[in-house]
């Protein structure tokens, strides 16, 4: 059975290319949903299941960081592995969200290859 | 802003170009800019550690042309949508690394979503016109950029 992802970002067109990515990849994916930001997310993953996140951090309405902090807050959602995607790859923020328990952390721009890796990497520590 | 600033920034801007879009630009004179037909800016401001703005210009078609290039699609399947899109989240880019490249590596910054729009002629003169202002050639069409930081 393949999994379940969801793709958080403000920009269609990065959604669209990280979604295209994933197809490219190995790694059998049933479902991709889409959310423009934290609140739409979360609407997603309470909807229905989830197994794996990609998610942005500057987003309009809800940010990364308060979408983080409310999954983790929620017993049901706190255990879905979060890989972040964000032009903010600072050392400070990348400390920000090691200390939400984020699974990876990827800079823009961003190659097939890193998504890939840090994608299997989710996948293995979550077995 | 000092000569060695907007070298950096020019340096980033060529390397994020080429990496995200996968357009090839040079270091330009600002002189040298020639205002095309239709151009799209886009802002994208920071707060946090420090507050600023940066502001990207180009011309339409290479607009459409980075929309594609990034979409991996026919430039014929790019919406005037997704190429606002592709705009702003060049400027979004851009700026992030821009902060990466010329702050202490445990600043954090906010940034805020990009704001597209057509660029009046007043505004390339006024991006033309100013010394903090880098300009990039990518195979004969201008990009102006105008990062200020506080």
């Amino acid at each position: 059975m393949g999994l379940q992802v969801l793709i958080v970002d403000d920009s269609s067109l990065t959604r669209r290319v990280i979604e295209k990515t994933l197809r490219m990849t190995k790694i059998q994916i049933d479902g991709i949903r889409h959310a423009a930001n934290g609140r739409e997310a979360l609407v997603e993953l309470r909807s229905s299941p989830c197994d794996l996140v990609f998610s942005d951090i500057n987003m309009p309405e809800m940010n990364g960081i308060e979408f983080l902090d409310a999954k983790n807050a929620d017993p049901k959602l706190s255990g879905i592995p979060v890989v972040v995607i964000s032009t903010d790859s600072s050392e400070g923020r990348a400390e920000q969200l090691k200390a939400r328990h984020v699974t990876a952390f990827v800079g823009k721009p961003f190659t097939p290859e890193m998504v890939e890796k840090v994608m299997s990497n989710a996948l293995e520590a979550r077995v | 802003m000092s000569l060695e600033i907007l070298e950096s920034i020019s340096s980033v801007s060529m390397s994020v170009l080429e990496k995200y879009a996968f357009v090839f630009a040079d270091a330009a004179e600002v002189a040298e800019a020639v205002e095309p037909a239709n151009v799209l800016l886009a802002n994208v401001a920071f707060g946090g550690a420090a507050t600023g703005e940066l502001q990207v210009a180009m011309p339409m078609e290479l607009a459409a042309e980075i929309a594609s290039n990034v979409l991996g699609s026919d430039p014929s399947e790019v919406t005037p949508l997704l190429l606002k899109d592709a705009v702003g989240e060049l400027a979004n880019v851009l700026c992030g690394n821009m902060l990466k490249a010329l702050t202490a590596p445990d600043k954090i910054f906010d940034l805020q979503p990009p704001a597209v729009s057509a660029a009046s002629q007043a505004d390339w003169k006024a991006l033309i016109s100013s010394s903090q202002t880098v300009a990039l050639d990518c195979d004969g069409q201008f990009v102006l950029l105008q990062f200020t930081c506080k």
